[in-house]
């Protein structure tokens, strides 16, 4: 899901930069202290997972994990996910540095949102904390989706064949994800829960 | 265990159980990769995405020096793409797997023979004349010899530089995951110690 150098016009990647700058610094203004270390961690994890591949009959599609960073960090997402992009871009040559404003909104807005979303049910009951951390995971995969297609929309000819071939392509990362949170969340409720508490 | 102990094992359990998993020989990079080369008259491609697949049905763009599209096509069930050299500079072949996926080749000028191309358009006319590969001493022709010296050894390489191209993506992988984890760990501390000397600023305040 990560677009690469020379796709985008200049004023998508100026308005993608500017939007995941003002992002990170409210990212970068929430982080405790003692949270700093979590950030670290959450980012690593981002930073690997998209070198999980899934084949999906004729394309080829990766962990994002969005969804967990953001239900950990809230808007730390945005720090974190930005520091994962920029290390996989110069590591890996995943999308690009001029490119890595819209990829950091199209991966870390999603995660933001869905942690605005479901995070107040993740201390409820086994079975609502199951349920919304799962959604969490699907639904941070899929709205990246369709924020990818949006910014695709000046180069490519149409947003709903895009979002269509984007969201049939990573529905399974969708099922995997949520099932991913679902359980980290459920695992760290038993050893850690303090981890979930602000 | 106390807790504190209990959770750096788990998060590095997580941690560790990501980077066995991604890897993995397949776990190609996320980046779609194009690679050309040149075999007497002509260039052929050859299309990856990520994960390792073929890139089919995808746009294939050549470009001259200046940055002027020459010619584009689409790759086959292979991934492969070949055309005929259009011009003798500096090319830039360019893969467009579509969703905002792309990937470009440089093949430099030198690689190019401009002999051997001309040698393409003059074929026609030496084939008109009965014995083609003797002139009229009785002698094998010079440049005739060059030209299947030429061609054998493009056959025999090609496959060579398809293999190194291959091993190029995988290499360095678990470097690159060190290297990157490195630079975070490096951040965090960072970010520790400015966040602890300010803290230690308004305390004494």
């Amino acid at each position: 899901m990560h677009i690469s150098e020379g796709v985008l016009s200049g004023v998508v990647l100026v308005s993608g930069g500017a939007l995941s700058l003002a992002g990170t610094a409210i990212g970068l203004k929430k982080i405790e202290f003692e949270k700093i270390a979590n950030v670290g961690i959450l980012s690593a994890a981002f930073f690997i997972a998209s070198l999980i591949h899934v084949n999906v009959g004729p394309a080829s599609v990766h962990l994002i994990m969005n969804g967990i960073v953001g239900l950990l960090l809230g808007w730390a997402a945005f720090p974190a996910i930005l520091v994962g992009l920029t290390l996989q871009s110069i590591f890996f040559q995943f999308g690009g540095l001029t490119v890595l404003g819209v990829n950091t909104v199209i991966m870390a807005a999603p995660a933001v949102f869905c942690y605005i979303v479901f995070r107040p049910f993740i201390l409820r009951s086994n079975g609502i904390s199951l349920v919304s951390s799962f959604c969490c995971g699907f639904f941070s995969v899929l709205i990246a989706g369709l924020l990818l297609a949006l910014s695709l929309v000046t180069t490519e000819e149409n947003f709903w064949e895009i979002s269509v071939l984007i969201l049939s392509a990573n529905l399974p990362i969708m099922v995997i994800e949520g099932i991913i949170t679902a359980f980290c969340i459920s695992f760290l409720k038993k050893v850690y829960p303090a981890i979930l508490l602000k | 265990m106390n807790i504190s102990v209990k959770k750096s094992v788990y998060v590095l359990g997580f941690v560790l159980i990501m980077v066995g998993l991604a890897f993995n020989p397949s776990a190609f990079a996320h980046k779609v990769t194009i690679f050309a080369w040149v075999e007497g008259d002509k260039i052929f491609t050859e299309s990856k995405l990520g994960g390792g697949k073929k890139a089919r049905k995808a746009k294939i763009l050549v470009y001259d020096a200046e940055g002027k599209q020459l010619l584009s096509g689409v790759t086959d069930d292979n991934g492969e793409f070949s055309f005929k050299i259009p011009k003798v500079e500096t090319l830039k072949v360019e893969l467009d797997a579509g969703v905002g996926h792309k990937a470009y080749w440089i093949v430099p000028k030198e690689e190019l023979d401009p002999s051997l191309i001309v040698q393409a358009v003059a074929k026609p006319e030496l084939e008109e004349k009965s014995e083609p590969f003797r002139s009229d001493s009785g002698c094998i022709d010079e440049t005739k010899i060059l030209n299947i010296v030429e061609e054998r050894l493009d056959k025999k390489i090609s496959p060579l530089v398809k293999k190194i191209n291959a091993s190029q993506h995988n290499s360095n992988l678990l470097k690159d995951i060190l290297g990157g984890i490195g630079y975070i760990l490096g951040l965090v501390g960072l970010g520790s110690y400015l966040t602890y000397r300010k803290k230690i600023k308004e305390l004494s305040t």
